[in-house]
């Protein structure tokens, strides 16, 4: 291989790497799912008593919905939990519908384990309600009522045998085997292409 | 089974005692490469407070820290030129000082550049003592050796979770005294560094160079040269096929776990120093294997058994389950580590032995450092993502490295016992008359 080929062979795999961002931006365009919301939400509001990135975690959570919302599960006074992060672990459950109707409004069922004071914890179970204004498609958390999702009647947490909030659908897992097929077949090729050539047979 | 050479080759050069002495040295530079990386991805959120940084501005910083292993390559490749002894010990000298330098980062950007340079050093250290046992360590022992090096590489991940584990991060030092351990390898250096010996193949080689048999300056693109690109194309796939799903789901596991299973904290600390503790095992008998049933077989069974646990451990609701899988999965999945090194070094002539497996550490499996955990990142985030599960996403990325057993199983060459002079000529190897 010389310079020329060498740069060829960057300017092909930059290309490369810019189609498959490029489509990975389009699988992921239009996918906005209430139950990652309501994730991303409990995070922040764990960090808010987070030392050192307390502003930045009211800031993302106050994006997504009220911090004061939380007020019921986080710990108050940060400094008794030695300014760590309010919750040790967290799992929300796939959403479900207010209203068979309409589909603006969703409730998700949660878990946190959270700190209190003298390095104790306290497992606590609750139901979010996210809503979508009309012509918005940007989910805000605008309620936390701390509940059994069973009595609530949304679906159970995964790790409680509820369904997860997304999956794969069986086309994905068909089109890996494919893909995985012409993974193989174009490595194979690439191999086989790098390959030098076999010495020509003598002259009869 | 390649055809010999009828080269000359040296027999068993260098004495026993050496290489005990080598092997130490070398296990301890290993077990510091795992240590280093290990104190970042389990400590970042210690660091993100002390520094007050978004998470943001955290995950911009990982870029150029990353970067240090792509510019390893450039440092390892001066091996081929300036030889394994020097090489090592500046990587370590230069990984130390960096590494100590990281304690005492005054913010967010100061600590990505010392960073920056001790992953410089550290992949340069790794990749050079890996080139260091293949090439004194004689065919029988070779693999045991390479087994023996990657599991100090997993030992100091696990001494930083026990580290963790006893409070080290809750002292006046916070996560500033993980990075003070990291003088060690200097202290043991020092006593050491004498005894330390160039390689005889590097040495017989300087003196092929001296007689002007062989190129003095290697060019930046000689293992493309055409007698060796098919063994540097095919190992540098395997690499990166293994690699993307690899990474992304070590980096993701502890997440996934947590957000998609419902494990505690204390559960998921539990299950990573236990497997890993079990799984460094994986690494040895890796290492034995291939000295017992070959390179080609070991690889193939260490891949079928990733790629299986793999996907049993991304999908099972089952704790217990997960447990075995996840013991497996690492025993497997990172344990095949010695047989890839072996590909790494082995299928390539001395005067660019440094410089192919920094080739493909460093430009191939490299990919799988960067796009494996962002490719899971982006397909399975919860919100907004196409798959928005991990545990589905990680399962996807394992079927597409299938084809990498096909790869070993057809072209890999067999180096099961051989000296390295057997091995060679290379063109008897690419040309797949093996």
């Amino acid at each position: 291989m010389n310079n020329k080929s060498f740069i060829k062979g960057l300017v092909v795999c930059t290309a490369l790497m810019i189609a498959v961002g490029g489509g990975l931006f389009l699988l992921n365009h239009g996918h906005n799912r209430p139950e990652g919301v309501a994730e991303d939400w409990l995070t922040a509001i764990g960090d808010t008593t987070r030392k050192g990135v307390e502003a930045d975690a009211t800031r993302r959570a106050d994006k997504i919905g009220a911090p004061e919302l939380a007020i019921r599960i986080l710990e108050p006074q940060p400094e008794a939990i030695d300014r760590k992060a309010g919750f040790e672990d967290l799992e929300v459950g796939k959403a479900a519908r207010l209203s068979e109707v309409d589909g603006s409004a969703v409730r998700v069922a949660f878990h946190v384990t959270a700190r209190r004071p003298a390095d104790k914890t306290e497992e606590v179970n609750g139901v979010l309600t996210l809503v979508k204004e009309a012509g918005d498609d940007k989910w805000t958390v605008t309620a936390l009522d701390v509940i059994d999702p069973k009595v609530a009647g949304v679906p159970e947490l995964p790790s409680n045998g509820g369904p997860p909030p997304s999956s794969a659908p069986v086309s994905l897992w068909l089109g890996a085997l494919v893909g995985a097929a012409l993974v193989g077949l174009v490595t194979t090729a690439l191999v086989r292409a790098a390959s030098p050539a076999a010495p020509a047979p003598a002259a009869v | 089974m390649a055809q010999v050479s009828t080269e000359e080759i040296p027999d068993s050069h260098v004495d026993r005692g050496y290489l005990r002495l080598l092997l130490v040295l070398l296990v301890s530079a290993a077990f510091f490469e795992g240590y280093d990386s290990s104190i970042l991805a389990l400590l970042l959120s210690d660091i993100q407070s002390t520094f007050r940084v978004s998470e943001a501005v955290l995950g911009v910083t990982r870029i150029p820290i990353e970067l240090g292993l792509f510019v390893a390559f450039f440092v390892t490749r001066l091996s081929d030129r300036l030889g394994r002894r020097p090489l090592l010990l500046w990587s370590v000298v230069g990984y130390t000082i960096f590494t100590a330098a990281t304690a005492f980062s005054w913010d967010i950007w100061s600590f990505a550049f010392f960073q920056f340079g001790s992953r410089v050093f550290l992949g340069a250290e790794y990749a050079v003592g890996v080139t260091m046992i293949v090439e004194e360590f004689p065919a029988g022992k070779r693999g045991r050796a390479l087994g023996t090096l990657l599991t100090f590489a997993a030992l100091g991940t696990i001494a930083v979770g026990l580290l963790i584990g006893i409070g080290l991060q809750d002292t006046g030092l916070g996560w500033r005294a993980f990075y003070l351990v990291g003088l060690v390898p200097l202290l043991l250096l020092i006593p050491f560094r004498r005894r330390l010996r160039e390689t005889q193949r590097f040495t017989e080689m300087r003196a092929e160079r001296a007689r002007g048999e062989v190129q003095d300056e290697v060019p930046f693109l000689e293992p493309w040269k055409p007698q060796y690109r098919r063994n540097l194309v095919l190992v540098g796939i395997v690499h990166m096929l293994r690699s993307i799903p690899i990474f992304g789901s070590t980096a993701w596991w502890a997440f996934y776990a947590e957000r998609e299973r419902g494990f505690t904290s204390a559960e998921i600390a539990f299950y990573i120093i236990a497997s890993y503790g079990l799984g460094c095992l994986g690494y040895y008998v890796c290492g034995r294997l291939m000295e017992r049933i070959g390179r080609r077989p070991t690889a193939l069974l260490y891949f079928s058994g990733g790629i299986i646990f793999s996907i049993i451990l991304f999908q099972t609701a089952n704790k217990s389950l997960a447990f075995l899988a996840l013991m497996l999965a690492v025993f497997f999945g990172l344990g095949m580590g010695p047989v890839m090194s072996s590909f790494a070094t082995e299928l390539f002539p001395t005067h660019i032995r440094g410089q192919a497996a920094a080739w493909i550490r460093n430009w191939f499996e490299i990919a799988g450092y960067v796009f494996g955990p962002a490719l899971v990142g982006i397909l399975g985030d919860h919100a907004t993502g196409a798959i928005g599960n991990i545990g589905d996403t990680v399962t996807l990325l394992m079927i597409l490295q299938l084809p990498a057993l096909y790869l070993i199983w057809k072209f890999m060459p067999e180096t099961k016992g051989l000296e390295l002079e057997e091995v060679l000529p290379d063109d008897q190897l690419a040309l797949g008359l093996s």
